[in-house]
């Protein structure tokens, strides 16, 4: 292109057919004597053609109920306690995603697994208090003499150093 | 879009707005592949484009109250579509694209057997230059040539004046001419 050639933004409103009737008439007389802005308007034009033959991509799937299954979900926390709630309850879905089995794999399987092992393993520290140490009314303190300085079996280094008073070890 | 359509849309929205879920339903179905087509060209990842519709329309649906007729329906749910595609390009930090035909599995409307070669080479080179250039230009020019929107259209989904229209659409056009040339090894100027 020249000087005198028309600038490329002058010649793709023309592709779009946006330029007023005296314009483009300047312009297509122009480019009918100017071989370098003829040949910018055939590469602009085919471009053009190009577009209009892409595939027309379809879905070819119906996304309306996947939308309004979606807007109730997110309507019923949203009526009840907020939108601020709605990151956790996406966080939620998305590891429920991530499980295979919903009911075996789910995060309330987990939580109810560390509850009941908590459970189990506090009944033990009781039933250890009951049986090992009778005078020790507390089971805590009971469970924690396993861990004492003192090793199983050994003998005491002096009365009532270990233990309640009148137990021997 | 015609005014009939136009005026279809409108009175969809109005009854959607007034909680109408089956207008809302209407108005997914005639404008869905509208607005995947052009959120799948942006990302070119099916199943991406796919989840992120979903989203435009349920974005749609909690923004419906500020909708005004003079919007026009479907530009402003390709104003919509333009944002969520380029957060997505923002989240997933794109700078060079795959290639497209790693994504283009969707079935399209075009009669695919009888097509020739030639044209479907065409395409494909089309499709692969869109991929390489910049998102602002891939986006009006999908806006432009594919979804057919008017200058001022296009500034409105773009938020930017009818004049940048002007100039950017010479741009990207200029920009994706220089990808065709590039690929096909066609001299340019």
């Amino acid at each position: 292109m020249n000087r005198t050639c028309p600038r490329d933004e002058a010649l793709s409103a023309l592709v779009d057919d946006a330029l007023g009737a005296e314009a483009r008439s300047q312009l297509l007389a122009h480019s009918a004597i100017c071989p370098l802005c003829k040949a910018r308007l055939v590469e602009l034009r085919a471009l053009h053609d190009a577009f209009a033959a892409l595939p027309s991509l379809s879905l070819q799937i119906d996304l309306a109920p996947r939308v309004l299954a979606r807007l109730q979900d997110e309507a019923k926390p949203a009526a009840g306690t907020g939108r601020h709630i709605r990151w956790p309850q996406r966080l939620m879905e998305t590891i429920r995603r991530l499980t295979i089995g919903r009911i075996v794999l789910s995060p309330y399987a987990g939580a109810t697994a560390a509850i009941g092992l908590g459970l189990w393993l506090g009944g033990m520290l009781v039933q250890l208090g009951d049986t090992a140490s009778p005078p020790a009314s507390n089971a805590t303190l009971a469970a924690a003499s396993f861990f004492g300085s003192i090793p199983p079996g050994n003998l005491c280094p002096r009365a009532g150093a270990c233990g309640a008073p009148g137990s021997s070890q | 879009m015609t005014d009939e359509r136009a005026a279809v849309d409108a009175d969809d929205v109005a009854r959607a707005r007034a909680g109408d879920t089956a207008a809302f339903a209407d108005l997914v179905r005639r404008h869905q592949d509208r607005v995947f087509r052009f959120i799948f060209r942006m990302l070119d990842a099916r199943d991406e484009a796919m989840e992120l519709t979903q989203d435009v329309f349920v974005k749609a649906w909690q923004a419906l109250p500020a909708w005004r007729p003079e919007a026009g329906f479907a530009t402003w749910l390709l104003q919509i579509a333009r944002n969520a595609a380029l957060d997505q390009l923002r989240r997933r930090q794109i700078v060079q694209f795959a290639p497209l035909e790693n994504g283009l599995d969707v079935v399209d409307g075009a009669p695919g057997p009888e097509a020739s070669y030639a044209s479907r080479q065409r395409q494909q080179s089309l499709d692969r230059a869109l991929t390489r250039i910049a998102p602002e230009h891939r986006e009006i020019l999908l806006l432009r040539e594919v979804e057919g929107l008017a200058y001022g259209e296009l500034a409105r989904v773009l938020g930017i004046a009818e004049g940048t229209v002007k100039s950017r659409l010479a741009r990207a056009r200029a920009a994706l001419l220089e990808q065709l040339h590039l690929h096909t090894g066609a001299a340019h100027e």
